[in-house]
């Protein structure tokens, strides 16, 4: 028998009472994670944001479209590479519940900004012909891999769709299915032709965002503030800013969401603190006639206060791991498509996971160290005495 | 002479008030010798002995054991000390209830430098001369009194002390019980020469000693030999 041998003895003989308080820190560590991820996510589309990219939309809201005639205008312009643009098409696809986002764009520029055709990182992942085969038919669409997953559809499959802010009935066939190349993009979205949209509606030449795609070493301040300028006192002014300002915007759109789900998850944790330091409080307190002996029969303070320590530290560490194997598992393996649709990439990072089982250690650790300190002050006379 | 307490003083605070238990005490034990504590409740029998055990200190006096002065010292070297020198006996035992007999006797020896397998020796060498070798991987909850009281026996003497201290070893066991632990005591004293200090009650159990020391409010009113 060695010493740790009394602590397995003490975890197997209260088999119970670890299950209950493992679990519980394992649910709190697993919602830590699950609301850290959250936050994470909603960071990782900033982070993951093109930076020779610029977004630009009307300066009244994200609602209100620019015409279609600023493209080349656009282009034009000094360190401006390429412009591609996207609309917002809305749209139900047989139920209002089958949300995903659906753009109109030109298709040639979607590739050179965003696919093979880019000199820059590949956001759009897609073979060579299904590009040929979304540029060569203007009913064709592409599609993430997510929303072939969500629906089953395979390629060259036709969907409907009933549009709303552009009224009337759509049809589109599968042209490709694109993976996402980076956190930016996401694997939830539809894109088709924007001519096709146009021609339908009547051709009003609406467009929702330009994509200015700049030149290496290009001024991004600069440019912003030109294009903005340029359209100051138009009837369509603009609002310009970076890819991550852009996505940023949508992230603050949240509000402080972020902070109040830190806040959560970090309420959760003291929850989960207090249980683990109340049960290994009663169980000291059970304990106090063992310390007692061990101290009668010369067992040193620091060896009695190691197993109180490291049996927190066990106990909580088994529920750190099996909630954080849990996440990862739900996030990462398995995936959420509920989740998915609200972020481009909810996928539980490595330093989360780190810090959601260093956390539910440093519980262990300090739900352990309350009744240890209790057993080194304990003199031993007291905590022989019997109190029947 | 093994224990040697002179002068040997300590008091307790209860309720703001100063409760002398102890005052100016002398006591000699003999290596060899076993030793019976009586008297009425509160005359300061289990604090003498938690203070020759170095399980409590005094306020005043000096306590020597084989030449080696024990007041004074660190609460860590008291410790180190009670791990080579004293094995306590207990009223209830004081098995730890989840592990088996054989790791109760064993727990003593993880203090000292032994392997496992000498270790094992010893453990097995005491549970024999308790009787309880073939009870090795019983948990205290599918022991007898007696027995439960036979193996903190075996964890007293495991790791060979100086000397043995009990605390009423017979207070909750029922006549026979007790005789086969008073016997056992016995053989510990003549067999391997074990001084004994033992608080009791029971008159039956001090006569099996060498010698009575009846305290009354904290101070030795007599000291007789029982038995030649």
């Amino acid at each position: 028998m060695t010493p740790w041998r009394l602590l397995f003895e003490h975890l197997r003989g209260a088999w119970f009472r670890v299950l209950l308080t493992a679990a519980g820190v394992a649910l709190a560590v697993f919602l830590m994670a699950t609301l850290r991820t959250v936050v994470t996510s909603l960071q990782q589309t900033v982070k993951a944001a093109g930076s020779n990219r610029l977004i630009t939309s009307s300066a009244v809201s994200l609602f209100v479209f620019l015409p279609a005639k600023l493209e080349n205008d656009l282009r034009a312009q000094p360190g401006v590479r390429e412009v591609t643009h996207w609309t917002w098409f809305g749209g139900v696809y047989i139920d209002k519940e089958n949300m995903f986002a659906r753009f109109a764009t030109d298709v040639p520029t979607l590739r050179t900004v965003y696919g093979d055709w880019s000199p820059r990182r590949e956001e759009i992942v897609m073979p060579p012909e299904q590009w040929e085969a979304f540029d060569g038919s203007r009913k064709a669409c592409i599609v993430g891999d997510g929303l072939i997953e969500r629906f089953g559809w395979e390629l060259g499959e036709t969907i409907e769709l009933k549009g709303n802010i552009f009224p009337g009935d759509y049809s589109f066939d599968i042209a490709g299915i694109y993976t996402p190349g980076s956190g930016q993009m996401d694997s939830q979205t539809m894109f088709f032709h924007w001519d096709y949209l146009d021609e339908k509606a009547g051709r009003p030449g609406k467009i929702s965002t330009f994509t200015l795609d700049l030149e290496d070493g290009a001024d991004l301040a600069a440019i912003a503030a030109a294009v903005d300028d340029r359209y100051a006192s138009s009837d369509h002014r603009t609002r310009t800013l970076t890819e991550a300002a852009f996505n940023q915007m949508f992230v603050s759109m949240w509000g402080n969401v972020p902070l109040l789900l830190s806040m959560i998850g970090g309420a959760v944790l003291f929850a989960a603190f207090m249980i683990a330091l109340n049960t290994m409080l009663l169980h000291g307190q059970e304990r106090r006639l063992e310390v007692g002996v061990l101290k009668a029969l010369g067992f040193p303070d620091a060896s009695i206060a190691a197993l109180f320590v490291a049996e927190g530290v066990v106990v909580c560490g088994i529920g750190g791991l099996f909630g954080v194997a849990g996440a990862h598992v739900m996030f990462n393996v398995i995936g959420v498509s509920a989740l998915d649709r609200f972020f481009p990439s909810f996928a539980i990072l490595p330093e989360t996971e780190l810090l959601a089982a260093g956390t539910a250690v440093a519980v262990g650790l300090i739900s352990g160290i309350v009744p240890a300190w209790v057993a080194v002050r304990t003199p031993v006379v007291d905590a022989l005495s019997r109190r029947d | 002479m093994l224990i040697t307490a002179r002068g040997v003083g300590k008091s307790y605070f209860r309720g703001g008030q100063e409760l002398r238990v102890l005052d100016d005490l002398d006591l000699d034990v003999e290596a060899g010798e076993w030793v019976a504590l009586m008297g009425p409740s509160g005359s300061g029998k289990t604090t003498l002995l938690n203070l020759i055990g170095g399980i409590d200190v005094p306020d005043a006096g000096t306590i020597q054991v084989a030449g080696d002065e024990i007041v004074g010292r660190s609460p860590a070297e008291l410790a180190a000390w009670r791990s080579r020198h004293v094995g306590f006996i207990f009223q209830l035992y004081n098995l730890l209830s989840v592990l088996t007999a054989e790791q109760n006797v064993e727990l003593p020896l993880l203090l000292t430098p032994l392997s496992r397998r000498q270790r094992r020796e010893h453990v097995q060498t005491a549970l024999e001369v308790v009787g309880l070798a073939d009870r090795s991987d019983h948990r205290p909850s599918q022991l007898s009194g007696g027995q439960q009281q036979r193996v903190a026996i075996a964890r007293a003497i495991v790791t060979d002390p100086s000397f043995l201290l009990a605390d009423e070893p017979t207070g909750d066991l029922d006549a026979k019980s007790a005789e086969e632990i008073l016997h056992l005591m016995d053989r510990l004293r003549a067999d391997f020469g074990k001084a004994i200090v033992m608080v009791t009650h029971d008159p039956n159990a001090a006569a099996r000693a060498d010698r009575l020391v009846h305290l009354e409010k904290g101070a030795i009113a007599t000291s007789e030999a029982v038995r030649e």
